[in-house]
């Protein structure tokens, strides 16, 4: 038996995750968090199988802290390979914790008993027992450990189905998402953000607000209250250009500290050869500064009464950010809750965690009202972690048959990381314009294989030689995090591209190539779908097809995609086909869905996306800023997911936006003979490329 | 000094006591009540807040109540009630993922099948509307299958 997930060594018992209610309900208690990935189905489904109960009976709680078992962040495609895993030995112990006793009652052995749709019975025949008859009776107090063994897989009924979103008929009107909540006397803030995060503040007696409204000022921290949203808004609008911030130095660009010069590299893998001598090739890549975009600003509700401060975020972290909430307003950490509650999708660490701080704050200081604070489009632009820009570097030298002699991988990147807790700060933006600031701590890396910056920046193909190395900017000027993916984008699209150029000189087609350089079946399994789906591949005047490959994070969700590009004056992504295998799939219309979304958002980042900056200031303010890849843009998607039900479920959240932002680049690359450098691939940049 | 603003919500009159350039979305989502209406960026950018505006798709965080009084504006609650076809077609298609951009979808979309438009057109049009978790492809399946019902009658 392998070990027990680490969630339920830190929750072992089973009235942690699991309670049956008297009404034929189960109470399913879960850290992780659905913001819109589809987990909530995806945990229902396993549950409901283990059980043996409808989804519908399932009411599942997730993120509320105090209430639930603290699983840290939903964040790396683990929600269903650790989360999903853990909810299902509980659940299973809880079956056999039950029929246990309906045994005993039954005077039966505990193998003659089933349960079906809730109601227990003994060799087929109701008993008259049930979960909801017994829910009083049995104490689920006792160790998963041990209890129960989880259904075999051939025997699930509703996991491996593609049972409808438990969610998705709510999230189309009002009432599911924490934008849309209401509470009474509830107020409405709007904060006032300096134009960079060390600029000062000056005497604010001149700005008074109108009628209806009040101004909140705590060291440099300002914002906008007022009982009307609207009048916030509009006060807001008013006062934030009279608010005297000090002048703020010029900064840097933020592609400027990648040419890797600001330190020594580091070592993070292998060693640097001793070289063959023979053809080098090197491929370089350039991602600029992204945005999460959410299509929903950030919103959070916060409540303080009684020394008691109650929260609602969408956030990724509850169990960070109450740590992090309780740091900031130097309260007991058991004094502060955070209840979870849907948003927009932030595919990242956005400003969800921020917005709470936020609202925490402004709650704090209005004691037994609501506070309701909500991001403008700017703010969630301009005041929120963005994903970093970062260079990779992806050199190989050939043997003489053209096979891959060695790999160096140079990654220059800030790190990925600067969500709440991270460093042991609370990473929360108004915490560090407090009168006693707490600054954003620097970023930190998880190490390989999940890895930050260098997040598969292990080439997957095979190579006698491999050194992988890494260097830092010495500042970034703007606040760095997570989003999808992290590295793995960069990195994935420059070793594709490298691998399309050594295929090149080894006069190879870039697909064989490729499966001649991999061993493992599943990983030659997506690659030889992807490229049978595509068919002919027949390239043209400015058409090309491209191929791009990972599995994710060396050791997750295996994931191939064939683009096809029509290359004018703009790049056009007409047909993407995609083949995955994500190990056990607990319902394949969400992981479809999930590749799917990864797919679009990863051609949306290697077409269209850059944060503009100024000065080094951060200069985008809206969409038309910003854009991002619309309805008639998106491609033909053809997509086959191959089924390994008896494999370790993998995660599909994160697995596509590499492949699919290298496929595209490897597509331009054939259809213009030249190796993009550079994202975006917008018009300008094609003229850059083509320039030379 | 506000005077009252009426207009049809949804086939019913309603009247509002708020400024006159304050934007309908505001409304809508305050004293109205209708809080399916979203907002996304606040300059007509996004299409989140999309109503229907004498049965033209509009975006309403753009839009002044005083440019309303008296027009017949629809929201993603009507479309819901009704419900149009639109709704159970994107349920069979779980169409969308987040969810935070489809109420302005289902109201443009619906509102252009209602008036007979193609599956082109309507892919067009929902260019005004952004979606970043890339539900695209499932929301224009539904949209296709519920046109393509509509006219077989």
């Amino acid at each position: 038996m392998s070990a027990l997930p680490p969630p339920i060594e830190a929750f072992p018992l089973v009235s942690a995750w699991i309670r049956f209610c008297g009404d034929g309900t189960v109470a399913v208690f879960s850290g992780r968090v659905d913001f819109g990935q589809g987990i909530a189905t995806a945990l229902t489904q396993i549950v409901a199988d283990e059980l043996g109960v409808p989804m519908a009976a399932i009411r599942l709680t997730q993120g509320h802290t105090g209430r639930v078992p603290v699983e840290g962040p939903t964040v790396g495609s683990l929600s269903v390979s650790i989360g999903g895993q853990s909810l299902r030995l509980a659940a299973a112990a809880a079956r056999a914790v039950m029929l246990d006793h309906a045994a005993g009652l039954l005077q039966a052995i505990p193998a003659a008993l089933t349960v079906q749709g809730g109601a227990i019975l003994k060799d087929g025949v109701e008993t008259g027992l049930s979960y909801a008859s017994l829910a009083g009776a049995v104490d689920l107090a006792v160790p998963v450990a041990g209890r129960g063994a989880p259904v075999a897989a051939a025997a699930r009924a509703i996991s491996g189905t593609p049972a409808p979103r438990v969610d998705l008929a709510a999230r189309m009107g009002a009432g599911h998402l924490l934008h849309d909540m209401v509470l009474p006397d509830m107020l409405h803030a709007r904060v006032l953000f300096p134009p960079s995060p060390e600029a000062g503040l000056g005497d604010t007696g001149g700005l008074v607000p109108g009628p209806g409204a009040a101004l909140m000022r705590e060291g440099r921290f300002l914002a906008v209250v007022a009982a009307d949203e609207y009048r916030a808004v509009t006060e807001a609008a008013r006062l934030a250009p009279m608010v005297p911030w000090a002048a703020v130095p010029p900064a840097m660009h933020p592609l400027d500290g990648l040419d890797g010069t600001d330190g020594p590299a580091e070592t993070l893998l292998g060693a640097a050869p001793d070289m063959p001598r023979g053809t080098e090739i090197s491929v370089t890549l350039t991602k600029p500064v992204l945005s999460h975009g959410s299509i929903g600003p950030s919103c959070a509700v916060a409540l303080w009464t009684d020394g008691h401060l109650k929260v609602w975020a969408h956030s990724q972290n509850v169990f960070a950010l109450k740590d992090a909430l309780a740091t900031m307003l130097g309260i007991a950490s058991d004094r502060v809750e955070v209840i979870f509650a849907p948003g927009a999708g932030c595919y990242g660490h956005n400003s969800s965690d921020d917005v709470a701080g936020e609202a925490a704050l402004i709650a704090h200081a209005h004691e037994g009202s609501p506070v309701r604070v909500l991001s403008s489009r700017a703010q969630e632009f301009q005041a929120s972690p963005l994903s970093p820009a970062m260079c990779t570097t992806a050199t190989a030298r050939l043997d003489a048959d053209g096979a891959l002699a060695s790999v160096h991988v140079h990654v220059v990147s800030p790190p990925h990381s600067t969500r709440p807790g991270r460093s042991g700060a609370p990473n929360l933006r108004a915490a560090a314009l407090l009168p006693d600031p707490i600054d954003v701590a620097p970023g930190v890396d998880m190490p390989l294989p999940q890895g930050g910056a260098e997040r598969n920046a292990v080439p997957p193909y095979r190579t006698p030689a491999l050194h992988i190395t890494r260097a830092r900017p010495a500042a970034v000027p703007y606040r760095a995090s997570a989003m999808r993916g992290l590295g793995a984008f960069a990195n994935i699209i420059a070793i594709e591209a490298l691998m399309d150029d050594c295929a090149d000189a080894a006069g190879q087609d870039p697909i064989a190539y490729r499966l001649a350089h991999l061993d493992d079946p599943r990983a030659r399994a997506v690659i030889e779908a992807a490229r049978d789906m595509a068919g002919a591949r027949q390239g043209g005047e400015g058409v090309g097809y491209g191929t791009g490959y990972s599995r994710y994070k060396n050791s997750a969700g295996y994931l191939a995609c064939i683009a096809r590009v029509v290359v004018d004056e703009e790049v056009r992504v007409t047909d993407v086909w995609t083949a995955f295998d994500v190990g056990e799939v607990i319902n394949p219309s969400g992981a479809v869905d999930q590749v799917e979304g990864g797919i679009v958002q990863g051609i949306s980042w290697t077409l269209k996306e850059e944060m503009g900056f100024a000065q080094g200031r951060n200069i985008t303010e809206s969409w038309d800023d910003y854009p991002i890849l619309r309805f008639s843009e998106v491609p033909r998607l053809v997509t086959r997911l191959l089924p390994h039900p008896d494999a370790p479920p993998l995660g599909a959240g994160e697995i596509s936006v590499g492949p699919a932002g290298a496929a595209v680049v490897c597509a331009v690359r054939a259809a213009l003979g030249v190796t993009p450098d550079r994202l975006p691939l917008t018009r300008a940049a094609l003229v850059t490329l083509l320039a030379g | 000094m506000n005077d009252a603003i009426s207009f049809l919500l949804n086939g019913e009159t309603v009247a509002v006591d708020a400024p006159r350039d304050m934007p309908l979305l505001y409304a809508l989502r305050g004293p109205l009540g209708h809080r399916g209406t979203r907002f996304g960026c606040g300059t007509g950018q996004c299409g989140a807040c999309t109503v229907t505006v004498d049965g033209v798709p509009e975006t309403s965080c753009n839009l002044s109540l005083s440019a309303v009084e008296g027009r017949a504006i629809g929201t993603v609650e009507a479309v819901l009630a009704a419900p149009h076809p639109l709704v159970a077609a994107m349920v069979r298609h779980q169409a969308g993922q987040c969810g935070y951009c489809l109420p302005g979808i289902l109201t443009r979309a619906a509102c252009l099948i209602d008036g007979g438009r193609t599956v082109d057109d309507i892919r067009a049009a929902l260019d005004e509307n952004l979606c970043r978790c890339g539900a695209h492809a499932r929301i224009m399946a539904a949209i296709g299958e519920t046109v393509h019902e509509k006219a077989q009658g």
